[in-house]
């Protein structure tokens, strides 16, 4: 039985994965932009959400309808008048630019929060559960997390196939000079990719920081768990992103059912050879569209 | 690239606290100047300080000039080991005058760090270096001075992590231990002592003798369930069943392994050391899976009113307590007994009183009275007057050659409850007083429901 409880919760903890790694998945299937500041966008979005919900003294959910506005707009306007310059056949220029800010955000925050451990408190919503068993019992909140997930993935991607934005960020993707020439701005559809991948890596460390606690370097670390759902699940494909992050979640759980001691290794150690494994024998990803 | 910080920042925050340090240090020498006479001025200056504080500081014999540097982790996991010292510094550098230097540096709860502010106070030629607060921060420290050769008092971590830490071996030579560090000295309660009032706070309870250890892979975690000296061993022999986790890592983000396995062994005392956002979320995913054990005895993540206020369910909760302002001690520097130093501490800052206030001033008492017998701030003669301390401080009598092992000495332990209190949410209840019956037991623990 605790091994059923641990897939279950491994494939809760793999909503939240994949939920960082929609952004990620995005950028990197419109735009071929690897973005390495990601995971501390997220925790930026986090540390936004705790100023909001001290000085406006409310629930960290409602800080959500704030925070994921303004880093959608931080993300539109970092890509329109930052980030295009670097876009290119390139992958370099890129990587660099959102390493360095990277470091700037860490930075920025370490100078603004102190190193000190934040958490946002949403009450008792955060402990409460469904008991199916004694031995299965599942957290109202790690739900709520598998299903915005799901519904931003499901979103997304049907926004992909149905609207004509969608189409525009398809055709871009596969050949932005052909694009250009139906008439399609290219640079302001990457705009609008970044501020959806920033708005959905928002409500990703926004959950974050209410599942954890949190410090101003912690960045680093929920990246490597978003590149890797990426690369799983297949870059450029959406439903993989969530695939992805779920094989990452349970891997991680199990990892530790079978012996918590490894952990540092165990459970992120079954991720990653899972990771080299698909990277090994395929390379576009589980569910990924083969690249010419 | 998270370690390199600003060394503008703490370049800054030095000169601001050297200023700190030179005007308390100017307002008392122009006391004196005026008055000749060093009582009143040390009154002004402190303004709060107890009245009775003068006395003492006017009868010692002078205090050298002399540097001391200080570093406690004030941001991060570890931040509530350095919530008093605000107030401690302030208070010191206000009672103990113009010829003490006091720099302070924040470790950022990170060991390497720790060690790298260490290096850099030695470099600003600090005479002595102070340290507390977990292993973490007290072995790199102490690393750091043996390798700079400069003395160092450390405190706040049980005398076998840091012994452990610092290279001290408790295998065969243990008769007969080796100096682990030469230049350093550490003074705090041991792993007999905790186990000793762990058990006896266990034995209240009532309740089942099963306890889930959640011991990390790190300085402390290693000691605490070491098979000789540690836990396991010890709990066994008095009839608990231990269900040890391992030596799992502080990044974990889940652990429902940990508690399927507590639930599945009928776990109903959950005990161990970890930080306090590691026992937040461990706690809140606890009661998610419906596993609320009737006894939570931590050390480390229980022991800060700041904290326990923070989590799902602070009420209940237990832990080892080793000062508290009802401690049978008083200051050697100040004179204020226990209960004025916590409530001098809770009228200026208007927060709770908190365990390490006790120990951070102690560290300055035990450095203070070193540098007076030593007479100067020669590193050899003042570690040799730090070696030879016989001291009665506020958090007991500090005598480094009444310890077995070479460099330590031990200071009382007890153990308590947080419950309702009626002048702050959470207050301590002392449950089991054996290694210290000065402080009075306000009753047996009370498992929760």
């Amino acid at each position: 039985m605790e091994w059923v409880n641990a897939i279950v919760q491994g494939i809760l903890l793999g909503g939240l994965f994949a939920l960082f790694a929609t952004g990620l998945s995005l950028a990197f299937g419109v735009m071929r932009f690897g973005n390495l500041a990601h995971g501390d966008l997220a925790i930026l979005a986090a540390f936004l959400a705790v100023s909001f919900a001290s000085t406006l003294d409310v629930n960290p959910f409602v800080t959500m309808a704030l925070v994921v506005p303004i880093m959608a707009a931080g993300g539109y306007v970092l890509q329109r008048f930052g980030f295009n310059w670097s876009i290119g056949a390139d992958p370099l220029p890129s990587i660099l630019v959102t390493f360095g800010l990277a470091v700037v955000i860490q930075n920025a925050l370490l100078e603004q929060y102190s190193a000190d451990s934040q958490g946002l408190d949403v009450g008792s919503f955060e402990t409460r559960s469904i008991e199916f068993t004694d031995d299965i019992a599942v957290g109202w909140f790690p739900v709520l997390i598998l299903g915005v997930a799901v519904v931003v993935l499901v979103g997304l991607q049907l926004f992909l196939s149905f609207t004509r934005m969608g189409r525009a960020f398809r055709a871009t993707s596969d050949n932005p000079s052909t694009a250009r020439l139906m008439g399609i701005n290219d640079r302001n559809i990457y705009a609008v990719v970044m501020a959806i991948a920033f708005a959905t890596v928002a409500v990703a460390g926004l959950f974050l920081g209410i599942r954890q606690t949190f410090g101003p370097t912690d960045g680093p670390a929920q990246l490597i768990f978003a590149f890797e759902a990426v690369v799983i699940g297949g870059l450029g494909s959406l439903w993989g992103t969530l695939l992805g992050g779920i094989i990452l979640g349970v891997a991680q759980t199990v990892g530790n059912q079978v012996d918590v001691e490894y952990n540092v290794l165990s459970g992120p150690l079954f991720g990653h050879l899972i990771f080299l494994v698909v990277l090994a024998v395929r390379p576009s990803g589980l569910l990924g569209r083969s690249q010419q | 690239m998270t370690n390199q910080q600003n060394p503008g920042t703490s370049r800054r925050e030095f000169i601001r606290n050297a200023a700190v340090v030179a005007i308390g240090g100017g307002l008392v020498a122009a006391a004196c100047g005026n008055d000749d006479d060093a009582a009143p001025a040390t009154a002004t200056a402190a303004p709060t300080a107890a009245p009775a504080t003068a006395a003492p500081t006017a009868a010692a014999p002078e205090i050298p000039p002399i540097k001391i540097g200080y570093v406690t982790p004030r941001t991060g996991p570890l931040a509530p080991f350095g919530e008093a010292d605000t107030f401690v510094l302030g208070a010191m550098a206000a009672a103990l005058g113009g010829n003490v230097e006091i720099a302070d540096k924040d470790a950022e709860s990170d060991p390497a760090k720790a060690g790298e502010v260490t290096a850099a106070l030695i470099g600003e030629g600090a005479d002595i270096v102070l340290a507390a607060g977990t292993p973490d921060i007290s072995v790199p420290v102490a690393a750091a001075c043996d390798l700079g050769e400069v003395p160092c008092l450390t405190s706040v971590a049980p005398w076998q992590a840091h012994y452990l830490g610092t290279g001290g071996g408790l295998g065969p030579d243990f008769p007969e231990p080796p100096v682990a560090s030469e230049w350093n000295y550490h003074f705090f309660w041991g792993l007999e002592d905790i186990i000793g009032n762990f058990i006896e706070l266990w034995n209240q309870a009532g309740v089942a003798k099963v306890v889930g250890g959640m011991w990390p892979n790190d300085p402390d975690g290693n000691a605490w369930s070491d098979p000789v000296v540690g836990f396991p061993p010890a709990l066994e022999a008095a009839g608990f069943t231990v269900v040890d986790v391992g030596r799992f890592d502080l990044a974990t983000q889940d652990y429902s392994a940990i508690i399927s396995q507590f639930k599945d062994a009928g776990v109903e005392i959950v005990s161990g050391v970890v930080p306090p956002p590691v026992f937040a979320t461990f706690q809140a995913q606890a009661l998610q899976q419906g596993f609320n054990p009737p006894v939570m005895t931590m050390a480390k993540a229980l022991l800060f009113p700041s904290a326990v206020e923070t989590y799902p369910q602070g009420e209940g909760l237990s832990s080892e307590v080793w000062w508290t302002n009802r401690h049978p001690f008083s200051s050697s520097l100040t004179g204020q007994s226990a209960a004025e130093l916590a409530a001098a501490f809770e009228s200026a800052t208007g927060a709770q009183w908190t365990q390490p206030l006790g120990f951070a001033h102690a560290l300055f008492e035990v450095a203070v009275d070193a540098a007076k017998r030593a007479g100067s701030a020669d590193k050899q003669a003042l570690i040799n007057a730090i070696g030879a301390t016989n001291l009665d401080t506020v958090v007991g009598n500090i005598n480094f050659s009444a310890f077995p092992i070479p460099n330590f000495a031990k200071t009382p332990l007890v153990s308590g409850q947080w419950v309702a209190g009626s002048k702050y949410p959470l207050e301590l209840a002392i449950n089991v007083n054996s290694g210290l019956p000065g402080v009075p037991k306000d009753a047996d623990i009370v498992p929760i429901s």
